[in-house]
């Protein structure tokens, strides 16, 4: 039976690597997930703003927020804004939707333990030391995860080629 | 300012799941995944390094 490689290929937006698992590719898919997955809670623990993106956050209050966040905002322009809007907060959507909502607890819950972290020295200047490479980190996941959908749709597209190469 | 072992960690990091990805997703048999993982690493961390490093030494050649 042929497979719906368009659907295959846009399962990845639910969990990275699913539409290999769909097509038979377990060990594959289960790598993607698992080293996707990482860079992106990576990501999402360094970044620790994380869950400003769909307001104040589920678990936090508006006070909390706003200190650091005032800081600087007059000076964005339209032009920065929509930068972020587009490759900050819209590209870790592809790393899965999945992924993406449970990034929204696991910031609130991590959100802490930065301050851990070797080189940040005090909580106010965690979202300054850590941030642009937890964006980074979220920002690779994403488009990784676009290669790995392409990826799948092109096994799908091509399965019956595969298949006779293999048998010769 | 974030500390050197920190920032070399993260960007380790980076390399070791882009090469990852790229090797799996490249066509190929899987028993080769591990030798591309590799030469991918090494030419994508070596060629990142050796861009700063010219990067860096460039201005400071033309400077003296």
């Amino acid at each position: 039976m042929r497979k719906p490689k368009l659907l295959i290929a846009l399962s990845g937006l639910v969990f990275p690597g699913l539409g290999h698992v769909l097509l038979g590719r377990r060990a594959r898919g289960l790598v993607f997930f698992v080293v996707l997955s990482s860079l992106f809670f990576g990501g999402v623990f360094l970044e620790r703003e994380f869950y400003t993106k769909f307001g104040h956050g589920l678990l936090r209050s508006k006070e909390e927020v706003v200190p650091y966040r005032s800081s600087g905002e007059d000076l964005e322009g339209v032009v920065d804004k929509t930068w972020k809007v587009i490759f900050v907060y819209a590209y870790p959507f592809f790393v899965g939707f999945g992924n993406y909502c449970i990034g929204l607890v696991f910031s609130d819950a991590t959100a802490p333990l930065v301050a851990h972290i070797p080189g940040v020295q005090k909580a106010t200047e965690i979202p300054v030391t850590t941030r642009d490479i937890g964006y980074c980190f979220a920002l690779l996941a994403g488009l990784l995860n676009l290669l790995v959908m392409m990826d799948s749709f092109d096994i799908a597209a091509n399965e019956e080629e595969l298949a006779r190469r293999k048998q010769s | 300012m974030t500390s050197f072992p920190f920032t070399l960690a993260c960007f380790i990091v980076a390399c070791v799941s882009v090469s990852i990805v790229y090797s799996l997703t490249s066509p190929g048999s899987l028993d080769k995944v591990v030798k591309e993982t590799l030469s991918s690493f090494g030419l994508m961390f070596g060629g990142i390094i050796a861009l700063a490093v010219a990067i860096v030494l460039i201005p400071w050649l033309f400077g003296r």
